[in-house]
C-alpha cells in the first residue's frame, strides 16, 4: 500500500562502478588461468558455486538497469564465446576427474551457458547474441556438441526406463546437457545461420536418403542438405520443451527457414503446411502436450514477423488466419488444449497481428483484405477481456500498433468502439435522496478485466497520438471514470487497480501528446463524468483535481505516484492552465506521495491551501470508497482526521458564519449514516472517523473564528447527533464490533470541547482543546479541576442525555480487549467519570473496583482490559474523592488484590499494561514495587510454552517506564533506592536470559541506569558512551554485549546513586547475573550459545578475582535455587562447562565437597534425564581435578565425585550408565586413575569391549571395584 | 506497466533533460531558441515548462524550470527518471557565481540525480566582457566534480550559437549510456 522509500535503481548506480569492475575480475579469473607461458588457458572444470556466485548473481542485480552493461559487452561476450569454443574443441582430451570433487566443480561449457544466459535474462538475447561468434566453421561444431548431448540423453533415458531413482546420480554427471546449455546453444546455431554461404556448401557430409528422419506432418522437398536434415528434427524437438530452450529452438527454425537458400529449396513451404497441420486435430492421436502448440504458434509468430515487410507470406495470410480463427472457437481436441494456455492465446494474437501488419503493408486493400483487417480487431477487441494480464497486454498493445498503421476512418473507428465498450453497463444512479444532486456512477456492473484491458488500449493509443482530437471528449470521460476505478471482490477485496494505473498512463500520454489548445477546445460540459465539477472551469483544470484527489486518496502507493507524474506533464505542457500549478506540482511530489497517511493529511491539506476546489474534491473523495469505504481501518482513520482538518481548512472564517462548513460536514456525515445498510461496518466507522475528525477541528476553527462562537442551538443539534449515535451504539449489535466501539468513543471523546460550549462563557471558545488533548496522560494530574470544569455542564438536558446514554453503553465497550479499541473506550470511560455528579463518579468507581478486584468465576466472562485502563487513568480522580490517608485509594487497592488472587497470564499483562500506560507507576512508585517483582519472577509455562515470559517482558517494561528518569538526580527518593534493591537482581537475570524478546526490553532497563561515561577499549567510538553503545550499537545476541553485562559492575558505568546501592553486594549481583546467564550459555540457539560462552570464559580469563566471582556466584545459586530445575540444570552444566575448558580448577577457595554434596543433592532421586547427565558431568569434573591442586579439600572432592561415578554406574537407565562411561574413560585416558591404579595399560582396555548399557550388574560391580571408584 | 514503458521509452528514444541554473541565467531563451521560437518576449519563467524537441531521431523533453528554491519535486517522477542536466550559467554575472557553484554543487550530491550527465551551457558569450571558459571551469570547481560525465560548452541563446552541439553533446553521450543496442 505504501510505496517504498528505497529504490534500487539509486543504489544500483551509485555503487554500479565497483560492481562492474569485480564482474570484469572474477570473469577473467574463474574460467581461465596462466599456462605459464605468458598466455591463459581455459579451466575445463571450473569452480561452480564460487564462479555462479560471483557472476549470474551480481548480473541479476542488473535486472532493474540492463544498459549499464552495454559498455562492457563487446569485451565480455566475446570472450565467453571465445572460451566455450576453446573448450568445445578440446573436449575429447580432457581428463575426468576425480570422484569426490564432482559436485564442487563443473564443466566450463556447463558454466558459461549458465553466466551467457544470465546475461540473455538481464540484457535480452536479441542484443547478447550479436557478440556470439559468427564464423561459419563453428556451426558444425556447435550442431555436433548438442547432438551428442542429445544422444548421450537418450542413452541414459533408454537405460533408466525401469528405475527412475537413479536420476540425481546421472544429473550430475554433466553429460547430459542443462537446459542453460541448450538454449544457448540453439540460440547460437540460429545467429551462426546467418552465414552467407548456402548450406548445401557447408555441409560436411550429406546424409543419404534413407537417413531422413521421419517428422509427423512435414514431408521434406528434395535435395535438402544435410546440416538442415539435421537441425530441423533438432529443433522440432525442442520446440516442444516446456522449458526456455524452446524459444532458442523457435529462432533456429525460423532464421532457417527465412533463408534464401532454404526458401528456394521449398523448406518453409513445407514448414509453414507443417505447422498448420500440427494445429489441425488428427484423427489418431490424442493431442499433444501444450507447449508443443505453444512453439508451433510462436514459430508461426515468428515467421510472420520477420516476413512483415517482405511479400514470402502473402500467400499463406489467409489460411493461417482462418486457422486461428477456428482455433479460437475452440471447437475440437485440440483448440480446447491450446485455448486453455494463456501464453498460447498470446501467441495467437502475436500471430494475427504480424499477420494483419503484413496485410495492411501494401497500400492497394481489397475487399477481402478489409473483412480480414475487420475480423481481426473484433479478435483483439474481445481478447481484451481475457482472463490472463499478458494476453489483455498483448492485445492492447496489438490494437495500438494496427491502429497506427489503419487509415484516419477506420482508426477513429477503432478508438469509438474501445470508447463504446468503455460505456457499456456503466449505471448512473443517484445516492442521495435530495434533488439536484448528481448522478452518480456505479460500476458494479461492468468487468474489471475488460476494463483494464480498453484503458490500457486507450492509453496506449493516446500515447501514440492515434486519436483525432476530434474524440477528446469521450477519451475525457473515459479516462476520468478509469481514474476512480474500484470493484469489490467477492471476499471483499479491492480490484481495478490496474485500471486506475493504465488511466494515470493514459491521462499522462493525453498531457504529452496533445497541445494545449487542443485539449482546451473540449468543452467541461461534454464530459459526463466532469459533472461532479463546476461547470466553469477547463477540462485540464477538472483533470487536474482529479488528479491532486487521486495522488492523496488512492490506497496504492505506485497509483498517487503516476498521479503525481501525470500532474507534473499535465501543468508543466500547459501552462498557466491549472490553478496554482506551479505550487500543487511542489505540493504533490513524488516523495510526498509514498506513505498513504502523509499523502491524504499534509499533501491533500498543501493542495487545499493552495486552491478551495483541490479540498473539496478530495473531501468528496473522502466521502467515497477511497476514505470511509476503505477496506484499511488504519486508512479509514487517517482520512476521517484529513476530512477534519480539509474541514478548517475551507471553513471561510473571515465570512459572516464562519461555522457554515463546520455544520454543513456534520450534516453530510449525518446524511450519510442514515443511509447506511446495517453491514456496512466499515463505512459506519469512517463516518464516524470523520465526525471525530471535524470535532477535532473545531477548537482550532474556533480560534481562528473568535471572537465569533457557535450557538447554543447548534451545539446542541452536534451533541444530539452524538447521543444519537450512541444510543444507536447499545442498541444495535454489528458486525466487527470494535470497530463501531473504537469509533464511538472517539467520537464521545472528542465531542468534549463542544460539552464545554454549553458551560463555559463564550469568551473562552479560544482556549478549547481537542477531546483526546484534554484526558491526555500528562493532564492528569490535573483530573480534579478538569472535573470541576466540567460541572456546570452536568446539568445541561443534551448532556444529560449524553452521559446517560454513555453510562449505558460504557460497560460494553469497556469490556473489550483490542489493543485500538482499548485505549478509546477507556478514554470515553474516563469522561463519563468527569461528566458524572460526584455522588455517582464514586459509585461508579467503586464499582469498577469490584469488578476488577474480583477474579471471575469462568474464564468465559474475563472481565475486559478497558476496565483496568479507565480505573489506571482515574486513579487521581479516586485519590480526590477519598480522604484515606493510607495512601492506598481503592483503585491501587483493586489492582494489588486482582493480581494477588488471579495469576492468568492475559490479566497480568494486562494490568501491567494498563499501569504502564497511564500515571499510576510514576505517581506511586512503591504501592507496586511487590507486584513487578512477582511479575519479574513468572515462569508459568503451559502447553503454549513460556507463556510467563509475557508477563516479564511486560513488567520489564513498566518498570522502564518508572525508572524513566532514574538518571536525574531529582530522582532520588526512598522509592529509587528501595526499587532498585528489591528489582535490580531479577532485572539483571532477565538481561541475560535466552529469550530474545525478554532480553530486548531488560536492555532497555539496563541502559536507564548506566551513566553517559565513555568506555574504554573501543577505539573508533570514543565519542559515543557506553551507554549510547549499548542502546544503538550493541545487538541483544552479541559477545559484546554479554561481555559488558558481566563487567557493568566493574566499571563505574551505573549512575553514581545506583551504584551506592549495589556496590556493597558484588556477590548477590553476580548471582542474579549468573542465574540468567546460564539458560542462555547452555540452552539458547546456538549462535546465542557460542556468543555468550565466549563472553564468559573471557571474563574469567581475566583475572583470577573475576573467575573467583562467576565460580562462587555459580554455587550459590547451586545451593539457593535446588529444586528449581529452570536454574539448577544451565548451572550445572556451566560448571562442567567451566571445567572442560580448564577454568573452574583454577579457581582457589572453591569447596568440592559441598559442591559434589550439592551436585549429589541436585541429582538425588530425579526423573530428568538431562539434570543427572549433567551431574555426571560436574563428577567427571571434578574427579578429573586432582593432582595439580593438592589439598584436602580437593582430594575429597575428588573422592567423593569417583565415589558418585561409580555409583551411577549401577543407575538403571542405560543412557545414565553410558555417559557415566564416557566420563570414566575421560579419567583414564588423561592417566587419572592410571596414578592410582597398580598398572596404567589395563586400565583402559577393561572399559572397552563390553556394551555398557546392556551389561548385566556383575559386569558392572567388577569394574567399580577394579577402577576403585567405591 | 513500467517495463512497458521503459521499453517504449527505449524504443521511441525518448529522454527526459532537466534545465537548470540561477534565474536570469537564460534557461527559456535557450528552449525558445532551439525550438525557433521569438526569443525577444521572454519573461521570467515562475514555474517549469515541458518542451519536448526531436533532435536526430531523439525525443528531447526538456523540463525548463525556472529558479526556484524547491526542486526536488523535478528530479524524477513514477514514469521517468532525468537522464540529462543541463545547467545554465549567465557567464557575464560575475557576483553570483558562487552562488551558482554552491547550487550546482548541491544538486550533485543529490543521489537521485547519479547516472545523469552534466552539460553546462556558459551562456550569453556573445556579451563582451563575458567570462572565459577556464575561467568557468574553475570558478565552477568543475574539475572536483566525480560523480558525474560533465561538458562545458560556450553558447549564446541570442545567436543560438553552440546550442545544437550542446544538444548533439548529449545525445552522444546518452547514445553511449543508454541506447546503446
Amino acid at each position: 500500500m505504501d510505496a517504498s522509500e528505497n529504490e534500487i535503481d539509486v543504489y544500483l548506480h551509485k555503487h554500479s562502478k565497483v560492481l562492474l569492475e569485480e564482474l570484469d575480475q572474477s570473469l577473467v579469473t574463474c574460467l581461465r588461468k596462466p599456462d605459464g607461458r605468458g598466455g591463459t588457458r581455459i579451466r575445463p572444470w571450473v569452480r561452480i558455486r564460487e564462479t555462479l556466485k560471483a557472476t549470474c548473481v551480481v548480473l541479476d542485480q542488473f535486472q532493474e538497469l540492463p544498459q549499464l552493461l552495454d559498455p562492457h559487452l563487446p569485451k565480455w561476450i566475446p570472450y565467453l564465446a571465445e572460451s566455450y569454443l576453446e573448450y568445445l574443441q578440446t573436449r575429447h582430451r580432457q581428463k575426468r576427474i576425480p570422484e569426490h570433487t564432482k559436485n564442487l566443480l563443473a564443466p566450463l561449457d556447463y558454466t558459461i551457458s549458465q553466466i551467457l544466459y544470465s546475461f540473455c535474462k538481464v540484457r535480452g538475447e536479441k542484443v547478447i547474441v550479436r557478440f556470439l561468434n559468427v564464423e561459419t566453421k563453428y556451426l558444425e561444431l556447435i550442431l555436433s556438441a548438442v547432438e551428442e548431448a542429445e544422444a548421450a540423453a537418450d542413452n541414459v533415458k533408454e537405460k533408466n526406463v525401469g528405475e527412475p531413482s537413479s536420476f540425481s546420480a546421472v544429473a550430475s554427471s554433466y553429460k547430459i546437457w542443462s537446459w542453460e546449455q541448450r538454449y544457448i546453444a540453439l540460440l547460437w546455431l540460429s545467429h551462426l545461420l546467418f552465414a552467407p554461404f548456402d548450406l548445401s556448401t557447408i555441409s560436411s557430409a550429406d546424409l543419404d536418403e534413407g537417413g531422413v528422419p521421419p517428422i509427423a506432418g512435414l514431408s521434406w522437398p528434395a535435395n535438402v542438405p544435410g546440416l538442415t536434415m539435421r537441425v530441423i528434427p533438432l529443433a522440432i524437438k525442442y520446440i516442444a520443451c516446456a522449458g526456455k530452450e524452446r524459444d532458442a529452438a523457435k529462432a533456429l527454425l525460423v532464421r532457417l527457414a527465412m533463408r534464401r537458400d532454404m526458401q528456394q529449396l521449398g523448406i518453409l513451404e513445407s514448414l509453414v503446411q507443417w505447422s498448420l497441420k500440427s494445429l489441425r486435430p488428427q484423427k489418431d492421436n490424442e493431442a499433444d502436450n501444450p507447449y508443443f502448440y505453444i512453439g508451433v504458434l510462436s514459430f508461426l509468430a515468428g515467421i510472420l514477423r520477420s516476413s512483415s515487410e517482405t511479400s514470402y507470406m502473402d500467400k499463406y495470410l489467409s489460411t493461417i488466419f482462418e486457422s486461428m480463427l477456428e482455433l479460437s472457437a475452440g471447437g475440437d481436441e485440440i483448440s480446447k488444449v491450446i485455448m486453455s494456455q494463456a501464453s498460447a492465446r498470446k501467441m495467437m494474437l502475436k500471430v494475427v497481428r504480424s499477420l494483419v501488419v503484413s496485410l495492411l503493408r501494401n497500400a492497394r486493400r481489397d475487399m477481402k483484405t478489409t473483412v480480414l483487417v475487420e475480423n481481426a480487431i473484433g479478435y483483439f477487441l474481445e481478447s481484451l477481456s481475457d482472463n490472463d494480464t499478458p494476453v489483455r497486454l498483448s492485445a492492447s498493445k496489438s490494437l495500438s500498433i494496427i491502429t497506427l498503421k489503419l487509415d484516419p476512418d477506420m482508426a477513429s473507428q477503432v478508438v469509438e468502439a474501445v470508447l463504446e465498450s468503455l460505456n457499456r453497463n456503466v449505471l448512473w444512479n443517484k445516492t442521495s435522496s435530495k434533488p439536484g444532486a448528481n448522478r452518480v456512477r456505479d460500476l458494479s456492473a461492468v468487468n474489471p478485466l475488460e476494463w483494464h484491458g480498453l484503458m490500457m488500449t486507450l492509453s496506449h493509443l493516446l500515447y501514440r497520438r492515434s486519436p483525432p482530437a476530434s474524440q477528446l471528449s469521450d477519451i475525457f470521460h473515459s479516462l476520468l471514470l478509469g481514474l476512480t476505478f474500484e470493484q469489490r471482490g467477492i471476499s471483499g477485496a479491492s480490484v481495478g487497480a490496474n485500471v486506475r494505473d493504465a488511466a494515470c498512463f493514459g491521462i499522462w500520454a493525453l498531457a504529452r501528446r496533445y497541445t494545449t489548445s487542443e485539449l482546451l477546445a473540449v468543452p467541461t460540459k461534454s464530459v459526463y463524468a466532469a459533472k461532479a465539477h463546476p461547470p466553469s472551469s477547463s477540462v485540464l483544470q477538472v483533470l487536474g483535481t482529479e488528479l491532486v484527489t487521486t495522488a492523496s486518496l488512492d490506497p496504492e502507493g505506485n497509483i498517487r505516484r503516476g498521479a503525481s507524474a501525470a500532474l507534473q506533464e499535465l501543468i508543466g505542457r500547459h501552462p498557466d492552465t491549472v490553478e496554482h500549478g506551479i505550487g500543487v506540482v511542489q505540493c504533490v511530489d513524488y516523495h510526498a506521495v509514498a506513505r498513504r497517511s502523509r499523502a491524504v493529511q499534509e499533501v491533500a491539506l498543501g493542495a487545499t491551501r493552495l486552491s478551495g476546489q483541490y479540498g473539496e474534491a478530495v473531501v468528496d473523495g473522502i466521502l467515497g470508497w477511497r476514505g470511509i469505504g476503505d477496506m484499511d481501518t488504519a486508512s479509514r482513520r487517517a482520512a476521517g482526521a484529513a476530512f477534519g482538518t480539509l474541514m478548517v481548512e475551507l471553513s471561510n472564517v473571515a465570512s459572516e458564519k464562519p461555522f457554515s462548513r463546520f455544520e454543513e460536514s456534520i450534516d453530510s456525515v449525518m446524511d450519510r449514516l442514515s443511509s447506511l445498510q446495517k453491514r456496512q461496518v466499515e463505512e459506519r466507522h469512517g463516518l464516524l472517523a470523520c465526525f471525530a475528525g471535524v470535532l477535532d477541528g473545531f477548537p482550532e476553527l474556533a480560534r481562528k473564528a473568535a471572537p465569533r462562537s457557535l450557538d447554543q442551538a447548534s451545539v446542541r443539534k452536534v451533541l444530539g447527533h452524538v447521543s444519537t449515535i450512541l444510543e444507536d451504539c447499545g442498541t444495535t449489535e454489528y458486525r466487527k464490533p470494535e470497530l463501531v466501539v473504537e469509533a464511538a468513543s472517539r467520537l464521545a471523546v472528542s465531542s468534549l470541547p463542544i460539552i464545554q460550549l454549553t458551560s463555559v462563557n463564550n469568551l473562552f471558545s479560544e482556549r478549547l482543546e481537542k477531546g483526546v488533548d484534554i484526558l491526555s496522560v500528562d493532564k492528569l494530574d490535573g483530573l480534579p479541576e478538569i472535573v470541576a470544569g466540567f460541572s456546570s455542564a452536568q446539568q445541561v438536558p443534551e448532556v444529560e442525555t449524553l452521559t446517560s446514554r454513555l453510562r449505558a453503553v460504557i460497560p460494553k465497550w469497556l469490556s473489550r480487549n483490542e489493543q485500538e479499541t482499548v485505549e478509546h473506550a477507556s478514554a470515553a470511560g474516563l469522561m463519563l467519570l468527569l461528566l458524572s455528579a460526584p455522588q455517582q463518579r464514586a459509585e461508579t468507581l467503586e464499582q469498577w473496583a469490584k469488578l476488577i478486584a474480583a477474579k471471575p468465576g469462568s474464564r468465559a466472562i474475563a472481565t475486559g482490559n478497558g476496565y483496568y485502563h479507565v480505573m489506571a487513568l482515574a486513579q487521581p480522580l479516586a485519590h480526590s474523592s477519598q480522604d484515606d490517608m493510607s495512601g492506598n485509594d481503592i483503585v491501587c487497592a483493586a489492582f494489588l488484590e486482582r493480581w494477588s488472587v488471579d495469576s492468568e497470564i492475559e490479566t497480568r499483562v494486562s494490568i501491567l499494561h494498563s499501569l504502564l500506560s497511564s500515571r499510576i507507576l510514576s505517581d506511586k512508585p512503591a504501592v507496586f514495587l511487590d507486584l513487578l517483582a512477582d511479575g519479574l519472577n513468572d515462569y508459568t509455562t503451559t502447553a503454549r510454552g513460556d507463556e510467563g515470559s509475557l508477563v516479564r517482558f511486560q513488567t520489564l517494561k513498566a518498570i522502564a517506564v518508572l525508572w524513566g528518569g532514574i538518571g536525574r538526580p531529582a530522582a532520588q527518593g526512598d522509592w529509587v533506592a528501595a526499587s532498585v534493591r528489591k528489582l535490580i537482581h531479577n532485572i539483571l537475570r532477565l538481561s541475560a536470559e535466552k529469550l530474545d524478546r525478554v532480553r530486548r526490553v531488560a536492555k532497555d532497563v539496563i541502559a536507564l541506569l548506566m551513566n553517559e561515561g565513555k568506555i574504554d577499549g573501543l577505539k573508533d567510538s570514543i565519542q559515543t558512551s557506553s551507554k549510547t553503545y549499548l542502546t544503538d550499537h550493541l545487538s541483544f545476541s552479541s559477545k559484546a554485549y554479554f561481555s559488558l553485562l558481566l563487567d557493568l559492575i566493574n566499571k563505574d558505568s551505573l549512575h553514581k546513586h545506583i551504584m551506592d546501592i549495589v556496590k556493597d553486594d558484588t556477590n548477590a549481583w553476580m548471582a542474579g547475573l549468573m542465574a540468567g546467564f546460564v539458560s542462555s550459555a547452555d540452552t539458547g540457539n546456538e549462535d546465542l550459545i557460542i556468543e555468550s560462552r565466549a563472553a564468559l570464559t573471557d571474563y574469567c580469563e581475566q583475572s583470577p578475582q573475576k573467575l573467583q566471582l562467576v565460580c562462587s556466584a555459580l554455587l550459590h545459586n547451586l545451593k539457593t535455587c535446588q529444586g528449581e530445575d529452570r536454574i539448577i540444570v544451565p548451572t550445572l552444566e556451566i560448571i562442567a562447562f567451566l571445567f572442560h575448558v580448564g577454568l573452574f580448577q583454577r579457581c582457589e577457595g572453591v569447596n568440592y565437597k559441598s559442591l559434589c554434596l550439592q551436585t549429589q543433592k541436585a541429582g538425588y532421586k530425579t526423573g530428568n534425564v538431562r539434570k543427572v547427565a549433567a551431574c555426571i558431568k560436574v563428577y567427571g569434573g571434578i574427579a578429573a581435578a586432582g593432582p595439580e591442586s593438592a589439598g584436602d579439600n580437593v582430594e575429597a572432592g575428588v573422592k567423593d565425585a569417583r565415589k558418585r561415578l561409580g555409583a551411577l554406574m549401577a543407575h538403571p537407565w542405560p543412557r545414565i550408565r553410558s555417559a557415566v562411561v564416557d566420563e570414566i574413560w575421560g579419567l583414564v585416558d588423561s592417566g587419572e586413575l592410571a596414578a592410582d591404579g597398580d598398572d596404567g595399560h589395563e586400565d583402559g582396555h577393561s572399559l572397552m569391549g563390553v556394551d555398557w548399557t546392556s551389561a548385566d550388574k556383575s559386569r558392572v560391580k567388577v569394574l567399580v571395584t577394579e577402577l576403585k571408584l567405591e | 506497466m513500467l517495463s512497458i514503458l521503459r521499453k517504449a521509452r527505449l524504443k521511441d528514444k525518448e529522454m527526459r533533460i532537466l534545465m537548470l541554473g540561477l534565474d536570469n541565467a537564460g534557461k527559456t531563451t535557450i528552449v525558445k531558441k532551439i525550438m525557433g521560437e521569438d526569443v525577444n518576449t521572454v519573461s521570467p519563467t515562475l514555474g517549469f515548462i515541458i518542451k519536448t524537441i526531436d533532435y536526430q531521431g531523439y525525443k528531447l523533453n526538456i523540463w525548463d524550470v525556472g529558479g526556484q528554491k524547491t526542486l526536488r519535486s523535478y528530479w524524477r517522477n513514477y514514469f521517468e527518471k532525468t537522464d540529462a542536466l543541463i545547467w545554465v550559467v549567465d557567464t557575464t554575472d560575475r557576483l553570483r557565481i558562487d552562488d551558482c557553484r554552491e547550487e550546482l554543487h548541491g544538486l550533485l550530491e543529490e543521489e537521485r540525480l547519479a547516472g545523469a550527465c552534466l552539460l553546462i551551457f556558459a551562456n550569453k558569450t556573445d556579451v563582451d566582457g563575458c567570462m572565459t571558459q577556464e575561467e568557468i571551469v574553475t570558478m565552477l570547481r568543475l574539475h572536483d566534480i566525480r560523480t558525474h560525465q560533465w561538458h562545458v560548452l560556450q553558447c549564446s541563446a541570442m545567436t543560438g550559437k553552440n546550442l545544437e552541439e550542446g544538444l548533439s553533446w548529449v545525445v552522444e553521450d546518452a547514445k553511449k549510456r543508454l541506447f546503446l543496442y
